[in-house]
């Protein structure tokens, strides 16, 4: 059973904007999300907590504090006045039953139903390295971090890990064919 | 096959692989030859790829052949030359093996097959050069067969290509209708290779060959210095189509051959021009070696005769009397007098050794002249050959100008084997030979040299372009390299595989007897399956002792002359 973390609250064709239904409930970065049904696949690329109203900005509360904790025990209406949203990058989508890594022909509505992906799921889904592409041209400065987020996740899925480090590797390695350093650090990282 | 090089051997139908591409063309030049860049999957190391190696390269209207020229370590990131991964990760190294840094291996393609058309025609010279992208295989058993002929009369079978088992065979009227030059330094094994080129020539029936043998090494027996064991000569393995003739009776006789003919020189036979040859061996200057056509004009054919009667005053009376510097009259007196150490010079001019070895040569023998201990003198090495050449060429001459006149059969084609030839065919004196000739024009009078030399640096280049085929084992001088790869066509290539050569039993094969250059393990020899292989696959006609005009009762009185004579 896949766990529902949140809904769409913005979508475009290349990226999705998601409200979580708990404060500071985002999965971690780089993880595999489903969205709709039938899903697209999407990639938890930046996390942020903000006020639900931007006119109410925050402000400190902690100077007689001892622990954050106690913060908001004395400030119960921080769970309402604040919320966790995070960016998810779409990498690809089921059609008629298979799991290919295109864009789909549309982005998945206003609250469609957010969940993380099953380890199956994204076992089957990262037998096809492709989707790395996204990530590589997501844009500076996320995009390794997240890269290395997101094979850590694919890594950590399977048994064979080593194995599917490695094919990653050489799929990578034909994107950055200038840039032997910067694939040795995500490599190196996503193993760490 | 041996190595990690993959290969499936056969592919059935000879045509297209069925082994994995190791590679694919990814750019070069019809000059410079073709770049293929090895399998990113890594399946094919680059330590298992060998310079010289013969592949193939799969266009999409021709199938290319060519040979491994050269490999390189590449890179897609130029900064892995500067900040090479840790080599403490190998999974990392294992990733960056084959994709950012890889193997790039250069081919000459040499040889084009149409992929179209009925399968009739042969490969051709590669006149265009694969495509992008088309993949290159090793070469299977099929495609050297497609490359260089089945093993058959015509078709001699000199070793195998560098980690295959199969056959490269030599197209055996190509190599003796040209000069041709067997090179290397000393111990690469130039003498087995001479000793399967001369069986060959023997076994494809169209010529026959006249050795000088300065070490008696190809007629009786030879040895193998390698393994300490005496291998068999041209005699042992075809009595009845080889005669050995011998400078040294008693040097033949200590080695237990049994020389078919002694042979002895008159000095009257002996010409100006051969003592001009010598000038150098014998510390002679100009002007003395110049005086022997003085000598000649006064006395005639017998002037060697004549002048080495003379003693002491005698000479300077001489000198005087032919306007001949004294001095120099009495070096060259003084020098010529060492002939008198060789027995097998004799007074008069009616030995004929030439016109015997003729008669042998015109009866479809091959002639091994050992030189026994004269051997090891290059002055009684390079007196006789090229005296006997001399003869031979003259004769040869004549029998092709009978024949165009319609008077007589074309001669059978000879081919001359020297060795030692920088000696003698250095750009100062190879005009004077009868050999610079040879290699210059007798082609025209059935009549081509095989060269054998160490140092084919030292001969000259007019002679050296004339040369069909060249055979080169291991060379470490660049000189001599320079000299055997000129003209050659990607000679610039060729000289990677060239200098890579191992020392033992590899040469390099380039030229018209072949289709294309080929690096060859070359073939056993010396051991008692290599004589059974080389003397019972053949069919030899038999051997018929019959002169022209002559009956068989004249034949068979002839037969007994000779056999109590």
């Amino acid at each position: 059973m896949s766990q529902r973390v949140g809904e769409i609250i913005g979508a475009d064709s290349r990226a999705l904007t998601v409200q979580c239904y708990e404060l500071y409930g985002a999965p971690p970065l780089g993880t595999f999300l489903s969205v709709g049904d039938p899903p697209a696949i999407a990639v938890v690329q930046s996390i942020r907590t903000e006020p639900l109203d931007p006119s109410r900005p925050v402000i400190a509360r902690g100077r007689d504090a001892r622990t954050l904790d106690d913060i908001y025990r004395e400030n119960p209406q921080l769970e309402r006045l604040l919320t966790t949203r995070l960016e998810a990058l779409i990498v690809g989508h089921e059609t008629g039953g298979r799991l290919v890594q295109l864009l789909p022909p549309a982005p998945p509505p206003i609250h469609a139903f957010v969940a993380v992906c099953p380890r199956d799921l994204v076992a089957r889904f990262t037998e096809n390295l492709e989707f790395t592409r996204f990530l590589l041209n997501s844009g500076p400065p996320m995009a390794d971090e997240v890269m290395v987020a997101c094979l850590r996740e694919a890594y950590t899925s399977r048994e064979e890990g080593e194995e599917f480090l490695k094919q990653a590797g050489q799929t990578l390695s034909r994107e950055m064919a200038g840039d032997s350093a910067r694939l040795s650090s995500i490599l190196r990282r996503a193993r760490l | 096959m041996t190595g990690g090089f993959p290969f499936n051997g056969t592919n059935g139908d000879g045509f297209l692989p069925h082994s994995a591409p190791f590679g694919m063309v990814v750019g070069g030049s019809l000059s410079d030859g073709v770049e293929i860049r090895l399998h990113p999957s890594g399946s094919t190391l680059i330590e298992d790829v060998k310079v010289g190696t013969f592949v193939t390269i799969q266009g999409k209207r021709y199938r290319f052949f060519g040979v491994i020229t050269d490999l390189e370590l590449s890179t897609s990131d130029s900064g892995i030359r500067h900040s090479p991964p840790e080599s403490d990760d190998p999974m990392l190294l294992e990733v960056l093996s084959g994709t950012m840094a890889y193997g790039v291996v250069s081919v000459m393609p040499s040889l084009a097959l149409p992929l179209a058309g009925d399968g009739g025609e042969g490969p051709a010279a590669a006149k265009t050069v694969p495509s992008h992208f088309s993949p290159s295989y090793p070469a299977t058993e099929d495609d050297v067969a497609s490359v260089f002929g089945r093993e058959d009369n015509q078709h001699f079978w000199i070793g195998s290509p560098l980690d295959m088992d199969t056959r490269v065979c030599l197209d055996l009227d190509n190599l003796v209708r040209r000069s041709f030059g067997v090179f290397g330094k000393s111990g690469t094994g130039k003498t087995f290779l001479t000793r399967l080129l001369l069986v060959g020539i023997l076994q494809g029936g169209t010529a026959s060959s006249l050795i000088f043998d300065m070490h008696s090494e190809y007629g009786w027996s030879g040895q193998d210095t390698d393994r300490n064991r005496h291998v068999k000569g041209l005699k042992q393995l075809f009595p009845s189509y080889v005669s050995t003739f011998t400078l040294d009776a008693e040097s033949s006789r200590r080695r237990g051959s049994s020389a078919d003919e002694i042979v002895s020189i008159g000095y009257g036979e002996i010409e100006p021009e051969d003592i001009e040859l010598l000038k150098d061996n014998l510390s002679l200057s100009d002007v003395a070696s110049a005086a022997c056509f003085n000598l000649q004009q006064r006395f005639g054919g017998n002037w060697m005769s004549e002048f080495l009667a003379r003693q002491g005053p005698e000479t300077g009376d001489l000198a005087d009397d032919l306007g001949v510097n004294r001095a120099a009259l009495g070096a060259l007196h003084n020098r010529l007098s060492r002939f008198r150490r060789y027995p097998f010079l004799e007074e008069g001019n009616r030995h004929n050794a030439a016109a015997r070895i003729i008669e042998h040569l015109e009866r479809g023998k091959h002639v091994v002249l050992e030189f026994g201990r004269y051997g090891r003198d290059l002055n009684a090495y390079i007196l006789v050959s090229n005296l006997l050449t001399r003869r031979i060429h003259e004769r040869y001459v004549e029998l092709k100008e009978e024949a165009e006149g319609g008077q007589g059969k074309d001669p059978r084609p000879l081919v001359i084997v020297i060795e030692e030839a920088h000696r003698f065919l250095n750009p100062a004196i190879s005009s004077q030979t009868p050999f610079a000739n040879i290699a210059r024009e007798l082609r025209k009078y059935n009549v081509t040299l095989m060269i054998i030399d160490q140092r084919p640096g030292g001969i000259d280049s007019e002679v050296m372009s004339q040369l069909g085929t060249r055979f080169t084992c291991a060379l470490d001088n660049e000189r001599d390299i320079d000299s055997v790869l000129a003209g050659a066509a990607g000679g610039r290539q060729l000289r990677v595989v060239l200098s890579r050569l191992e020392e033992k039993q590899q040469a390099l094969v380039f030229g018209h007897a072949v289709p294309m250059p080929v690096v060859i393990h070359t073939r056993e020899y010396g051991t008692p399956e290599s004589y059974a292989s080389l003397t019972g696959n053949v069919n030899l006609a038999p051997f018929e002792d019959t002169r022209p005009g002559e009956s068989d009762a004249e034949r068979l009185e002839r037969q007994i002359d000779e056999l109590f004579s």
